[in-house]
């Protein structure tokens, strides 16, 4: 692993590799920052710039934006009281407070320093446990994958809506429109109308930028203009602007906890960071001598949460890079750029891809290192401009790189179309509280859903019931079974 | 006896029939046979597969509403967000007919000053870096030629 490792970081260390690294991460922060733009709208953005590099490089540049994005959440709602993401909603309580109190270069400070080690823990988690995971991973058959994605995607649709049947129907959704195009094996039409441009199915691109950045412009839009929220400045003196010594190790309890909680809900499909970022919180509080100190604006309010949803990035690349399963959207967004650079992630990765996968283990080091400078650059420099840029000049333009986005990829004006109807179709889903989690997921998950499935019939003769014969599947099932009525019996009879 | 239905009732019912079509008339007219076929090897089993969890999940989520209602359901699609789409479709239809880069100036242009009519000197200069980077990004980095719309190809 240790050769594997330096080859990696031989792999990354290159001025091309370096730079994508340091652009990523920058446009994370400053998207993140701004209120209203995610870390999920920036890599989707930025995916059909990164299609035309190599693959570490273009990699490297989308998992810098996911964690500048992670960060750039927390300086808006230290500096707004209003988060950059869902993310960082957590931070607010005492990240607020703190600014309010003149604070604000330490509150934002502590929020770096805990984000970049929750970071790093959750990369020593992802580098120890992915390999050892992969070679277990390598023993499961059709039957048991097919089963896996059922079990993945009951508990993503579970946990990310408002009740499991919405999100069974956008999962379910979401598979019936990957089945658009050409038959995988037979190579017969499906479902095109005739249309050409559907023979290779529905591109994955033009539909992410659709469902994630359009919906959010319109909401954005629909809201008053003119709402004028006061911009907390960056403190002058220097003793509310660094972090001592003392107050750094003060933390360290909250950020430990903080990264166990992100590593392990990251690495559960479909949670994420925002629960990662209140249960982190919730727990040191708990946990605290000082619990009622907790949202006065103390610095272990804002190390949990901020150690809590960075350390997410890690733990969610767990079952991504091991079992080909995505546990949330950003990181179903990073799969598909993977797919898109034709790399399948998935147990064979590490056999087929090793040097590739080392290298964006090096690629996330390098990352939080870069993390850590831009981010105290911005504290200094750019952090109050970002959180007053306009709506009115902010939101059309970035429509205009919707278009071009889209476009860029497979270059057809078919895909600006394919946009824009999943731009209306992401709206009305949001509107509706219909998740779109499962719908992406389970459009991504769709080719090795159906391989694995058609596989296993043919294997099994046609008699689909041999799979009760397989423990894993049994397991599996089992546990889609329960998960099932356990949703149903919380989530419908609470509401 | 008067039963109401909630909204998420007649999404549920609306999603259900739009299945029910599906499975019955559009899977079996737009998928094509080539001959006999091992039932693993039919391109029907996944869109049907697919379909069904969509027509079960959707008749749990109509039953659910009936006996589960909530009070306040109210889905709020404004007027002003029909206009934001209709300003999309408008930049869709402008790049289609005089390209990305007149297309996109114009709509920017337009578009802002519909949102705030405020400063169209900054208006202008944002739209012309936007647009320049754009063309530096794309045509000459990238190689990507961005549509130049049906008047001007």
């Amino acid at each position: 692993m240790v050769h594997d490792l330096m080859v990696g970081f031989l792999s990354v260390t290159n001025l091309g590799a370096i730079f994508a690294i340091i652009s990523g991460v920058s446009v994370g922060v400053i998207l993140g920052a701004i209120p209203g733009l995610t870390a999920t709208m920036g890599i989707a953005l930025i995916i059909p710039i990164t299609f035309y590099m190599d693959p570490v490089i273009s990699i490297s540049m989308l998992i810098g934006a996911y964690k500048g994005g992670l960060y750039g959440g927390s300086i808006s709602a230290i500096l707004l009281g209003t988060p950059g993401t869902d993310a960082a909603a957590a931070t607010i309580i005492d990240g607020y407070k703190m600014a309010k109190m003149g604070k604000s270069g330490k509150a934002l400070r502590v929020a770096l320093f805990s984000s970049v080690i929750g970071d790093l823990t959750s990369l020593c988690a992802l580098v120890f446990l992915a390999p050892i995971i992969a070679k277990f991973t390598l023993k499961i058959g059709p039957g048991e994958y097919f089963t896996l994605i059922l079990f993945s995607l009951t508990i993503i649709a579970g946990v990310s809506g408002e009740y499991v049947s919405k999100g069974l129907i956008a999962a379910f959704f979401g598979f019936f429109l990957a089945t658009i195009g050409m038959d995988p094996i037979m190579g017969s039409r499906r479902l095109t109308f005739g249309i050409l441009e559907l023979d290779s199915g529905i591109a994955i691109m033009p539909m992410l930028i659709g469902l994630f950045a359009v919906p959010e412009i319109i909401i954005q839009l629909e809201q008053p203009l003119s709402a004028n929220i006061p911009v907390l400045m960056i403190s002058k003196k220097i003793k509310d602007s660094i972090v001592s010594i003392s107050e750094f190790l003060k933390c360290l309890k909250a950020i430990f906890i903080g990264s166990g909680i992100g590593i392990l809900i990251g690495a559960i499909p479909g949670i994420g960071s925002s629960v990662s970022s209140w249960l982190a919180y919730k727990t040191v509080r708990e946990n605290s001598k000082n619990a009622n100190e907790f949202g006065t604006g103390i610095i272990e309010g804002i190390a949990a949460p901020e150690a809590g949803n960075n350390a997410v990035c890690g733990g969610a690349l767990i079952p991504m890079l091991t079992l080909g399963v995505p546990g949330s959207i950003p990181v179903a967004i990073l799969m598909s750029a993977f797919i898109i650079q034709g790399i399948v992630p998935g147990p064979l990765i590490f056999k087929e891809h090793g040097p590739l996968v080392y290298g964006i283990f090096a690629s996330l080091f390098f990352s939080n290192i870069v993390l850590l400078l831009i981010g105290l650059l911005a504290i200094k420099y750019i952090a109050p401009i970002l959180c007053k840029i306009s709506k009115v000049i902010l939101f059309p333009i970035i429509l205009g790189f919707c278009f071009v986005g889209a476009f860029a990829l497979n270059q057809t004006f078919f895909d600006v179309n394919v946009m824009v109807v999943f731009g209306i179709i992401g709206y009305l889903m949001r509107k509706t509280n219909y998740p779109a989690a499962p719908f992406l997921i389970a459009m991504i998950l769709e080719p090795f859903a159906e391989g694995n499935l058609r596989r296993f019939i043919i294997l099994s003769g046609g008699n689909i019931f041999t799979l009760f014969s397989k423990p894993l599947a049994v397991i599996f099932l089992a546990l889609t079974v329960f998960a099932l009525i356990h949703f149903f019996r919380t989530k419908g009879v609470q509401k | 006896m008067r039963m109401k239905l909630s909204i998420d009732s007649i999404i549920a019912f609306v999603l259900f029939l739009i299945g029910f079509i599906t499975y019955l008339f559009i899977i079996p007219s737009q998928i094509q046979v080539l001959g006999f076929l091992h039932q693993g090897l039919s391109p029907f089993v996944f869109p049907r597969v697919a379909v069904s969890g969509f027509l079960i999940s959707s008749l749990v989520l109509f039953i659910r509403g009936i006996f589960y209602k909530k009070e306040n359901e109210p889905i709020e699609i404004t007027s002003k967000s029909l206009v934001v789409i209709l300003w999309i479709i408008f930049y869709l239809l402008m790049i289609t007919f005089i390209g990305y880069y007149f297309g996109t100036i114009i709509f920017l242009f337009l578009f802002m000053t519909y949102l705030d009519k405020g400063n169209y000197f900054k208006y202008i200069i944002v739209i012309a870096i936007f647009v320049f980077a754009n063309y530096i990004l794309f045509e000459k980095l990238l190689r990507i030629i961005l549509p130049r719309g049906i008047f001007f190809e």
